[in-house]
C-alpha cells in the first residue's frame, strides 16, 4: 500500500474481499486477520490515524453493493455520529464522482437579489459559521425491507447516515445579497456531470439550512460534496445538494428532472398534487418520515450465548426531536419504553437502548418511535391498509397540512387528507432463531398490499 | 422644534435604517457581471423565464438525436438497454408534468460519453436542444411533427398527465 493511511477504502481498492455487514459488533474475531497483538515499529508519526487491522471488514456497501449503493454498516456503529468515510452515498451518474479543485471553486448567488455574488471557498470559509448535528437519509432509504435478498441494517437503512456539519448559514448568504420581494424558491445547482438542480422553498432556506464545507470536523468527502453542499436538517438527502456552485432565487419552483419524476408521490388525485402545496410546503414530501431500527441484534448476526443483552438502536425523524421509542421482543404483543441516549438532538439519530434477558427461545424484536409530533412508525399491516385509492400501486397513509400553503394551493379537503410515504416508515422486525442467529423475517403478508413487496426501488 | 419637523426626522432616520438594513454586513465576494451569470445559468423552470432564442422541430431533432443520443436511448430513443427508453411501451417521459423539465435537462445534463457516460460529450447549442426535445415529445406522442419549439411555444405544452393541481405552479 503506498499510501500511509490503511483507510477502508484503501483496502477496497487494494482488491480485499468485499464483505458488507458481516461483523459481529466484536463478538466475533476478525479471524480472515494476522492474529496476535504487535508493536509497529514506524521511524514516523503517521501523518493519519489508521482503522485497527480487526476493524476492516466494516465499510460500506450492502444489498445491491457497488459504488451506486455505499451504505451505511449502522449495525456496525456506535453512537450517533457516522465516521465520514462510512458516510452513505448514492451516486446517479454511474460512478461518476466530481474531484473538484477547491482554488477553482466558485460559489454564484443570482436571480431575484439586489446584489448578485461569486464567492470563493476561501471568502466563504471567512464568514461566520454555525455547526449542527443532523442526519442525511435518501428518499429511497428502507424500501427494500420485504425483498427477500435484503439481509442487515445496512442492506435495508444504510441510507441514513449522521454527521456534524459546518458551514455558513444559507439565510446569511441571502441577506448579503439582498432577497428581493416576490422571491419564493431557492434553486440549488451542482456541479457535477447532471447538473442536479433542486427547489427550495425560501422559507427552509431561512430557517436553518447550512451551507456546508466540513463534515465531522474536517474537509466534507469527495462524495459527501466536497468542497460545498447544502445541508438542510430533516430533509430528503436529494434536496441536499452537493458540489454546489450555484445558487439561484426565484418565484416558482424548477421541476428539475430528479423533482418532478422519480421522486414525486402519488397524490389523491394524481401524480404531485402535493409536492409543492406552496413555499412552505413542509410536512409532506421533503421531510423524512420518523424511523427507528433495532441496530444491535439485527439481521446477519449471532448471539453467543443465552443470558443478558442490551438491545440498541437508532432514531431519528424529519419532524425534529424523537420524543420516545419502544421496543417489542414479542412480536409486537407489549412494548416498553427504551432509554434514549442524552443529548437528545432534533434532526439527529438518537440511540435508544434496553436490556433484555434472551431464554434461548425464538423472538421478535421490534423498535417503534414517536417524535415531536406524534408521528409514529406503523406496522405493515397499518400501511397496506389503506391503499391509495388512485394508484393501487402505491401505498400511503394519511397525514393532514393545515398550512396556509397547502390549503391555498390544493383546498381544505385535500390538505387534511394528504398521503404520507410511510412504506418507508414501516416497523423494522429481526428475528432471533433458537440458534442465536438473526434475520430479517419476512414479515406475515396478510393484508400487505402488493407494492410492499415489489421492494419499492424507485427513489 | 415644531413636532411634525421632529415627526419628519423620525421618518427619516427610519428610513436611512431601514436602507443599511438592506446593505450586506460582509462585503465578501465578486460582483459577476451579466454575461457570466448568463452564461452559467442554464438552468430554467415551467415559466420558461430565461429561455434562449432559438427554435427546433421534431423533423430536425431526429437527425441529431440518431448523431448524438440514440447510442445510450436507442434508435427513436426505444431504448432495450440500461439506459432510459425516451419513447416506446417503456418511456416514461409523458409523465413529466412540465415540458420545461425535458429541455432543462436535455440542456444541463447531455449528451454523455459511452461507456463512460459520467462524462459530457460536448455540448448541444439552443437550437439542438429545442429540437431534440419537439422529438422527444412528438415520439411520445404529445405534440406533431412539425411543430416548432421556441421559447414561447415550450412553456405552453401540456403534458398529458399533468395533474391540474399543478398549474398554480406552471403560469400556462
Amino acid at each position: 500500500m503506498k499510501s500511509k493511511r490503511l483507510g477502508r477504502r484503501g483496502l477496497l481498492k487494494g482488491g480485499a474481499a468485499f464483505v458488507g455487514g458481516l461483523a459481529m459488533g466484536g463478538l466475533r474475531p476478525a479471524s480472515a486477520q494476522e492474529s496476535g497483538s504487535k508493536l509497529i515499529h514506524d521511524a514516523n508519526i503517521r501523518p493519519l490515524g489508521e482503522v485497527s487491522r480487526f476493524e476492516r471488514k466494516i465499510v460500506r456497501g450492502g444489498f445491491g453493493g457497488s459504488n451506486a449503493n455505499a451504505l451505511t454498516p449502522l449495525q456496525d456503529l456506535h453512537g450517533i455520529i457516522t465516521p465520514a468515510d462510512l458516510h452513505f452515498y448514492v451516486n446517479h451518474e454511474n460512478g461518476a464522482t466530481p474531484d473538484i479543485d477547491p482554488r477553482q471553486h466558485r460559489l454564484l448567488i443570482h436571480g431575484m437579489v439586489d446584489r448578485p455574488v461569486e464567492l470563493t471557498m476561501d471568502e466563504i470559509k471567512t464568514l461566520p459559521s454555525v455547526s449542527r448535528i443532523c442526519f442525511v437519509e435518501c428518499n429511497g432509504n428502507s424500501g427494500s425491507q420485504f425483498d427477500k435478498n435484503a439481509k442487515t441494517a445496512q442492506d435495508i437503512h444504510g441510507r441514513s447516515s449522521c454527521s456534524e456539519w459546518t458551514g455558513v448559514p444559507l439565510s446569511l448568504l441571502l441577506k448579503e445579497v439582498g432577497v428581493q420581494r416576490g422571491a419564493e424558491w431557492v434553486i440549488a445547482v451542482a456541479a457535477d456531470p447532471s447538473r442536479h438542480a433542486h427547489s427550495l422553498p425560501l422559507a427552509k432556506a431561512m430557517d436553518d439550512a447550512i451551507v456546508a464545507y466540513a463534515q465531522n470536523g474536517e474537509a466534507l468527502r469527495l462524495e459527501n460534496g466536497y468542497p460545498l453542499r447544502i445541508i438542510l436538517p430533516g430533509w430528503s438527502g436529494r434536496i441536499n445538494v452537493k458540489w454546489l456552485n450555484r445558487i439561484k432565487l426565484t418565484d416558482e419552483p424548477y421541476m428539475n428532472r430528479q423533482e418532478t419524476f422519480a421522486y414525486m408521490e402519488q397524490g389523491p388525485a394524481g401524480m404531485g398534487t402535493y409536492a409543492y402545496a406552496g413555499p412552505k410546503a413542509f410536512a409532506y414530501h421533503h421531510e423524512s418520515f420518523v424511523k427507528s431500527i433495532i441496530t444491535f441484534p439485527s439481521g446477519g448476526q449471532r448471539l453467543p450465548r443465552r443470558g443478558i443483552y442490551e438491545i440498541s438502536g437508532l432514531a431519528w425523524s424529519g419532524a425534529g426531536v424523537i420524543r420516545k421509542v419502544e421496543v417489542s421482543t414479542d412480536n409486537g404483543k407489549t412494548w416498553k419504553d427504551a432509554q434514549l441516549q442524552d443529548p437528545i438532538i432534533p434532526y439527529a439519530f438518537t440511540r435508544f437502548r434496553l436490556g433484555w434477558k434472551w431464554d434461548g427461545g425464538e423472538a421478535i424484536l421490534q423498535s417503534r418511535s414517536t417524535d415531536e409530533r406524534g408521528n409514529i412508525q406503523p406496522t405493515p399491516q397499518q400501511v397496506g391498509g389503506t391503499p391509495n385509492p388512485s394508484s393501487p400501486n402505491q401505498v400511503s397513509i394519511w397525514g393532514s397540512d393545515n398550512s396556509e400553503a397547502c390549503r391555498s394551493l390544493l383546498g381544505d379537503e385535500l390538505c387534511s387528507k394528504l398521503p404520507v410515504r410511510a412504506q418507508r416508515s414501516i416497523i423494522q422486525s429481526w428475528k432471533v432463531n433458537r440458534d442465536g442467529t438473526v434475520v430479517n423475517p419476512m414479515p406475515d403478508m396478510a393484508g400487505i398490499a402488493p407494492a410492499l413487496l415489489n421492494g419499492a426501488h424507485d427513489h | 422644534m415644531h413636532w411634525s419637523r421632529a415627526l419628519v426626522l423620525v421618518i427619516a432616520l427610519a428610513a436611512v435604517t431601514e436602507a443599511l438594513a438592506q446593505l450586506p454586513t460582509y462585503g465578501v465576494g465578486r460582483t459577476p457581471s451579466a454575461k457570466e451569470i448568463r452564461d452559467q445559468d442554464i438552468t430554467i423552470g415551467p415559466s420558461g423565464k430565461g429561455l434562449p432564442e432559438g427554435r427546433g422541430t421534431a423533423v430536425q431533432g431526429a437527425a441529431i438525436f440518431e448523431k448524438r443520443c440514440a447510442h445510450c436511448h436507442g434508435v427513436n430513443g426505444e431504448s432495450e438497454g440500461q439506459f432510459p427508453a425516451l419513447s416506446g411501451p417503456k418511456a416514461r417521459v409523458v409523465e413529466y408534468p412540465f415540458a420545461t423539465t425535458i429541455w432543462d435537462f436535455i440542456n444541463s445534463a447531455m449528451p454523455r460519453r459511452v461507456p463512460d457516460i459520467g462524462t459530457r460529450d460536448g455540448s448541444l447549442t439552443a437550437e439542438e436542444v429545442y429540437a431534440l426535445t419537439a422529438f422527444i415529445l412528438y415520439r411520445n406522442g404529445i405534440i406533431k411533427e412539425t411543430d416548432v419549439l421556441d421559447a414561447a411555444s415550450l412553456p405552453k405544452i401540456k403534458m398529458p398527465k399533468r395533474d391540474p393541481h399543478l398549474d398554480k405552479v406552471a403560469p400556462h
